[in-house]
């Protein structure tokens, strides 16, 4: 027979998440807990978009966008949705990043919005970061706040910029790979953005890619590759100017 | 003035002319929980002597609950979605994510 | 090599006679189970993907599971490595040297 139940609603959290760090994930987790994988012991957190002012020891910040496929209400009565892209550690005054998971619908969920790349932003922890390969008369380099992939001269005229490690397309669901590029000179193939298990070369557009797109249009613009049909394994992503010059932005899943 | 009332005689629900009050302490550790097909979790404490037509009043214990722990014991006991008496149990039922610390629930069944 | 794309893009190894004929070296050695699981559009040409996104066009990208085209190509290129190591046997030739 039920039984009454005292103290029903008293002294619980509005909240509708919990963060905890650790170097074992929750065994009994609620919906949207989210779990910091750290040896090092969480002071505190916070969500945003902009780095945290004086973080202190320890300190994690879930890094927010307004991409992020594992959105969740933070408050049990709706209002105030909040997109988390991925969890960093203030240690020993710098931010480390962290493997952060989310538990949503019964599956814990690697926390990444699906950016490899942004304005001088590498997601090393997803990417291992991005490395150019140039042929003889290849240019490309890395910048700042962003990756130029061109030539100078009359062969040897490939240049790429390719991300350390493999991304393991096995653990998310993204559909559509894309690139924001400035395409400023077109020759030969043009600009390719591609998937490929290959090794890296300063070729892309030859490089046996299993997905690849490319352009021959200048002037700023979106590449898109469909990979809603690869769903296992693990991948490169690379862009290559073949005779071209080109400036990348961004590079993103969705 | 003092007044007293005459209640009478209280009979049991069973016809008897006597009640019995059974309170119980149970355990319900954070690692005993099992996962059901439905994403719910369960536990079932034994309770020595509780039948399923037990009416219980059941309540977490926080005679150890601190001004720094109560709010975890809160959301622990706030996990717990049902408690049904059993034959010689309590069984509880959390359709939202299981306690993370363990419980000890106070049970009164009056028969 | 030549292929020939239906109208959603889709790649054949034969013309049923309503394909476009497309040539690309991206297909080179790949068998035809390879081939087949992939969509080719072409420069120029744009294809909207059901749930309505656009992609232009020069786009190779498989519609099949890739991890089966994957298997079938290693299939291939395994049974066509027993074949030459047969046809070296044959002519009294070591493969292994």
């Amino acid at each position: 027979m039920d039984a009454f139940i005292t103290r029903r609603g008293g002294g619980g959290a509005p909240l509708n998440f919990k963060i905890t760090g650790g170097t074992t994930a929750p065994e009994n987790p609620k919906e949207n807990t989210i779990w910091v994988n750290t040896d090092t012991e969480m002071t505190g957190w916070t969500f945003s978009a902009t780095e945290p002012e004086s973080p202190i020891e320890g300190m994690v910040w879930i890094k927010t966008n307004n991409i992020s496929q594992n959105s969740f209400d933070a408050l049990t009565k709706n209002g105030l949705t909040v997109y988390p892209e991925c969890a960093v550690q203030y240690i020993s005054g710098s931010w480390d990043a962290k493997e952060g998971r989310i538990y949503q619908a019964g599956n814990w969920i690697e926390l990444w919005g699906g950016y490899l790349y942004r304005n001088g932003n590498m997601y090393e922890y997803i990417t291992g970061g991005w490395t150019v390969y140039n042929s003889s008369a290849g240019t490309g380099a890395i910048f700042d706040d962003n990756i130029r992939i061109s030539y100078s001269g009359s062969s040897g005229r490939d240049s790429s910029v390719y991300t350390n490690q493999k991304i393991d397309f096995s653990k998310h669901a993204f559909n559509t790979l894309y690139a924001r590029v400035n395409i400023t000179y077109v020759g030969l193939s043009g600009v390719t953005l591609g998937v490929t298990q290959a090794a890296p070369s300063a070729s892309v557009y030859y490089n046996n890619c299993a997905v690849k797109t490319s352009s021959k249009i200048t002037g700023s613009q979106v590449l898109s590759v469909d990979v809603s049909s690869i769903r296992t394994g693990e991948y490169y992503i690379a862009l290559g100017a073949d005779a071209s010059d080109a400036y990348i932005y961004e590079v993103w899943m969705e | 003035m003092a007044a007293t009332i005459d209640l009478g005689k209280v009979v049991g629900a069973d016809g008897k002319d006597s009640v019995q009050k059974y309170n119980y302490s149970l355990s319900f550790p954070a690692s005993g929980w099992t996962k059901q097909s439905d994403g719910s979790y369960t536990q079932q404490a034994t309770a020595s002597g509780m039948l399923v037509s037990d009416y219980a009043i059941v309540d977490v214990d926080l005679s150890s609950a601190t001004a720094d722990t109560f709010g975890d014991v809160m959301e622990a006991w706030n996990a717990v979605s049902r408690a049904q008496t059993q034959a010689g149990g309590l069984l509880l039922t959390c359709f939202d994510g299981a306690p993370e610390m363990n419980l000890t629930v106070k049970a009164e069944v009056i028969r | 090599m030549t292929v020939y794309i239906d109208s959603d893009f889709r790649c054949h190894v034969e013309n049923d006679g309503t394909m476009t004929p497309v040539e690309t070296d991206f297909f080179d050695g790949k068998c035809n189970e390879w081939i087949e699981g992939y969509r080719f559009v072409p420069d120029g040409e744009r294809w909207t993907r059901e749930d309505g996104r656009v992609f232009r066009g020069e786009m190779l990208a498989p519609w099949k599971p890739f991890g089966e085209l994957d298997a079938a190509q290693r299939a291939y290129e395994r049974a066509q490595l027993a074949d030459m190591r047969a046809a070296l046997e044959l002519l009294g030739v070591n493969a292994d040297e």
